[in-house]
């Protein structure tokens, strides 16, 4: 028999699109997944994740581009070809067959003998705390319990790709933090190359070795959860990553001199501390989360969000001096696609001088 | 403990249902059984009781014995086709085929025509000489023409074929809105296990199927007896019984001959016979059914 810990595969999406009478779902996805890492698809709803996903699982075909796993072209190969495992968000267990049996499924397919089937159900179950519930129907089962048995029939065969589309949606806040870190453990420790859609960005950034946030069927950005946050590549990154997001405001509304016309200034609210000295805002609204105090203010126009220590005692109307670090300001064009860009030096100058230093 | 007011109400809220069930199915039923230990009344002499005489006339009754295996091939012979066509147009229908539309009609249409209606159709293809089978068989292949119908070892089978055409497209229903309701994600998750068709069929689609099947399969007991309609257009039993049903022959028994008390006689047996049946179905089907 041969070792049985599988060795994840490297899955290259390149240039892949696909419409569905005109509307275009997936919009020239290029992707690289590198062997056995964890890869999260992001974004709001109807963005392409799903169709991303069901494009590498052979689900669904792309209009053009290539799909390669481990390698080797399956663009236009069926599921079975392209050795993986898959978790649906309705976990798509059949109701008739009991947990073993469902577990069992894939290897009953493939005519794996008795004893290894034994074998590796023992061994599956008791990884997932399902060997209490294995002659159980679906139906008997709480919504928790049923994902473990979805987890099982993806991980038994140890394929070296598992893909998961929402898979923990269905399950109450609790749940689904435990989950979170028990699929992360197990896809660490059996090494496979994961793609996982969500739209919760918490999710996103706890298990992921990538994050891949999709925007109308486009990738906005690809990279760690640590530079998603901090080096945000889009003005729909920005304003999308984060609890709350950035700030996002037109540069020049704040200047005196009106630079920066064409620019999109992006402060995070924790970022943003008030003080003695600063941009003069006046509290307009503030939202006591406990260890956190939301903070509401108006500049002008411009509506900025503070997150400050629940310490703080600010009351609304209340004249406030907002600070932040000039390493904290983040610019994009305010047109097109909202990129990423250097600001000239001398309107982080300006601006810097507005907000002065944190002290 | 439940207020006597919530009673009163549950009773007036039974009765309208209750009166309808005990006047139109439990009375007559029970006075069928009744009747079937008296004579038939003729003219001023009343019924008598006389105990087990009509079921000893039906058990030394030849057409009677006759009636009963008629019925017998008539199940055997249109119960398992139509039930397996039924399946297979309803897989068929409900894949992604083209025409779709025009297949779910096509199907469909014979359950929409009374059987009558449907009867006179397969008339005309039966007829000999000028009919369509016969057309078919001197157009195609030069053969004479057949009787299909007058033929007693032929006429079974005809009437049979009907029955199915009739049948199939109805038990078809059910299973379309049975297929219809199993989540296409399932399909998926075999697929990407690597599941072949012939082995999602076997090991998913069927037996999620099967509390449809044990009530199509009930259903279709139960039409075999009941399904009488074509007999009265197309041969009236004959020839010479060959294609009379059980349900057939208590009609003529009761409203041709007017003999009534035989005929309570005959019912009771039929009855008896259906029960058996749907409940020896229940329990054989019983353990293997799903039901979600
Ligand atoms: N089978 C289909 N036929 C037609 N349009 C489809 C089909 N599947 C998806 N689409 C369209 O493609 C777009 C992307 O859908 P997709 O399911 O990939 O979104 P998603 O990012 O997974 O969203 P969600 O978070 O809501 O699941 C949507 O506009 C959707 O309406
Ligand atoms: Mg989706």
């Amino acid at each position: 028999m041969q070792e049985i810990t599988s060795k994840g595969q490297t899955i290259a999406v390149s240039d892949v699109s696909k419409a569905w009478d005109g509307v275009t779902a997936v919009d020239q996805v290029s992707l690289e997944i590198p062997a056995g890492t964890f890869t999260v698809l992001l974004g709001p709803s109807g963005c392409g994740k799903s169709t991303t996903l069901r494009i590498i699982a052979g689900l669904e075909f792309a209009d053009s581009g290539a799909v390669t796993i481990g390698g080797r072209d399956v663009t236009y190969e069926p599921p079975v070809k392209r050795d993986l495992a898959m978790v649906f968000q309705s976990y798509a267990l059949f109701p008739h067959l009991d947990v073993a049996e469902n577990i069992l499924f894939g290897l009953k397919v493939r005519r794996i003998g008795k004893s290894e089937q034994a074998e590796r159900l023992a061994k599956t179950a008791e990884m997932l705390g399902l060997s209490d519930y294995l002659h159980r129907k679906p139906a008997q089962l709480s919504g928790g319990q049923q994902q473990r048995v979805a987890l099982g029939r993806a991980i038994i065969a140890e394929k070296p790709v598992c893909l998961m589309d929402e898979p923990l949606s269905n399950l109450d806040a609790k749940l689904r933090n435990s989950m979170r870190t028990e699929i992360r453990e197990m896809q660490q420790k059996l090494g496979f190359s994961m793609v996982y859609v969500t739209h919760d960005q918490a999710e996103a950034i706890t298990m992921a070795d990538q994050v891949v946030v999709m925007r109308h069927g486009r990738i906005e950005q690809a990279g760690s959860p640590r530079r998603i946050y901090e080096q945000p590549a889009t003005r729909f990154v920005a304003g999308f990553i984060g609890t709350p997001p950035m700030n996002l405001i037109a540069a020049n509304a704040l200047t005196a001199s009106g630079s920066g016309a064409s620019l999109t200034l992006g402060v995070r609210p924790e970022n943003i501390t008030v003080g003695h000295t600063g941009l003069p805002a006046v509290v307009e609204h503030i939202e006591y989360l406990g260890a956190d105090l939301l903070v509401e203010c108006g500049v002008g126009e411009q509506r900025l969000l503070a997150r400050l220590s629940g310490a703080h005692q600010v009351q609304t109307g209340q004249q406030v001096r907002l600070q932040w670090a000039p390493q904290a300001m983040h610019f994009f064009e305010t047109s097109d696609r909202g990129r990423r860009v250097e600001a000239p030096a001398e309107l982080v100058d300006a601006l810097a001088g507005l907000v002065g230093q944190p002290d | 403990m439940m207020h006597r007011r919530e009673w009163v109400y549950g009773w007036l809220f039974l009765s309208p249902a209750l009166v309808f069930l005990f006047a139109f199915t439990h009375y007559p039923a029970v006075k069928t059984v009744i009747s079937s230990f008296y004579s038939t009344p003729r003219g001023k002499r009343e019924a008598k009781f006389i105990g087990l005489e009509n079921y000893q006339t039906m058990l030394s009754d030849d057409v009677f014995w006759k009636v009963l295996g008629n019925n017998f091939w008539f199940a055997v012979g249109t119960i398992p086709i139509s039930i397996g066509l039924a399946l297979l147009m309803a897989l068929w229908v409900n894949s992604h085929l083209r025409g779709r539309t025009l297949s779910r009609v096509a199907f469909f249409a014979p359950t929409v025509l009374p059987l009558i209606a449907v009867a006179n159709i397969w008339m005309f293809f039966y007829t000999p000489g000028f009919g369509l089978i016969d057309q078919l068989r001197s157009g195609l292949f030069g053969l004479p023409a057949i009787n299909l119908l007058g033929n007693p070892d032929s006429v079974l089978a005809a009437v049979i074929v009907v029955a199915i055409w009739k049948e199939a497209g109805f038990f078809m229903i059910f299973y379309l809105a049975a297929l219809q309701s199993i989540p296409p994600v399932l399909r998926e998750a075999a697929d990407i296990e690597g599941a072949s068709r012939g082995y999602y069929l076997r090991r998913v689609l069927l037996p999620l199927l099967m509390p449809t099947t044990l009530f199509v399969s009930v259903n279709a007991v139960i039409n075999s007896f009941r399904l009488v309609d074509h007999i009265f257009v197309m041969t009236e039993g004959g020839p010479d019984n060959a294609s009379s049903l059980l349900l057939y022959y208590i009609y003529e028994t009761a409203f041709q001959y007017w003999q009534t008390g035989y005929a309570a006689t005959l019912t009771v047996v039929m009855l008896v016979l259906l029960s058996i049946l749907a409940i020896g179905q229940f329990f054989l089907f019983d353990r293997k059914v799903h039901y979600q």
